[in-house]
């Protein structure tokens, strides 16, 4: 006998658990600068759990304050919009990925 | 910037001497450029080979740096103390003319720090090697993802 899945969490409990955990996740890597080891953080790794539901709020909070976000929305979306010549450059990857958002109506949803 | 992250840095022995920012991180900092978030993979000297020691090593020797015995100032030299924690390459930090260091903390400040060690003991770990090039060595060769 399985256990029954929870039920699907509202909008708001989605939006809400996103912005703490990011939050929880920008307190705990703010003096990292292993993306891999920022990435492993709990938190981060809660986000990328999250999938496809988590991906606006990331997209919302890349267009508000640029950050290292990139690495959970390619293990979420399996994409990778930034150019090769803007990799490395936090604000040109934030606004590639704004873009590919946009394309798709997921900023600002 | 003192407590358990950083147990050995006090009001005494380091200065801020930036605002922060995520533009670029510790790695690209030591290595000179303001511009870039450095991450095997995405922007690195060489091909991605993990995210280790050895890994940020071999992306400071491939920018002309060679190991050397400590952190002491030697004229016609520019340092680099390069940190890990456990299996995480964690920091990297530049020496300045005149002895003193360098470091970008995360998405946080540039700090200028009395010695490399005053950076070490918590969140970054411990210095792991010290490498050195030549002032007067070319630029760093184009950098590829």
């Amino acid at each position: 006998m399985s256990a029954a899945a929870p039920p699907a969490p509202t909008p708001a409990e989605v939006r809400d658990r996103f912005r703490r955990l990011a939050d929880e996740w920008k307190e705990q890597s703010r003096f990292l600068s292993n993306t891999a080891q920022m990435a492993l953080l709990r938190p981060y790794q809660r986000i990328i759990g999250m999938g496809w539901a988590a991906v606006p709020h990331l997209l919302d909070e890349l267009a508000r304050e640029p950050d290292l976000w990139f690495w959970a929305l390619e293990a979420i979306t399996d994409e990778n919009p930034v150019p090769a010549a803007d990799a490395g450059h936090v604000r040109r990857s934030a606004a590639a990925w704004v873009e590919w958002g946009r394309a798709r109506g997921l900023v600002g949803a | 910037m003192t407590g358990p992250d950083f147990p050995r840095l006090t009001p005494d022995n380091h200065r801020v001497t930036s605002p922060p920012t995520t533009d670029y991180n510790c790695i690209a900092w030591a290595a000179d450029d303001t511009e870039r978030w450095w991450e095997p993979g995405v922007y690195w000297p060489i091909p991605a080979t993990g995210y280790g020691p050895d890994a940020l090593e071999a992306a400071f020797a491939a920018l002309g740096f060679e190991p050397c015995p400590d952190g002491t100032d030697e004229a016609g030299w520019v340092k680099v103390a390069l940190y890990a924690a456990g299996a995480f390459a964690t920091h990297a930090a530049r020496q300045l003319p005149g002895g003193t260091w360098t470091s970008k903390l995360g998405r946080r400040e540039d700090i200028e720090h009395d010695t490399a060690d005053a950076v070490a003991g918590g969140v970054y770990g411990e210095v792991f090697r010290y490498l050195r090039r030549r002032t007067t060595a070319p630029p760093p060769r184009p950098v590829a993802r």
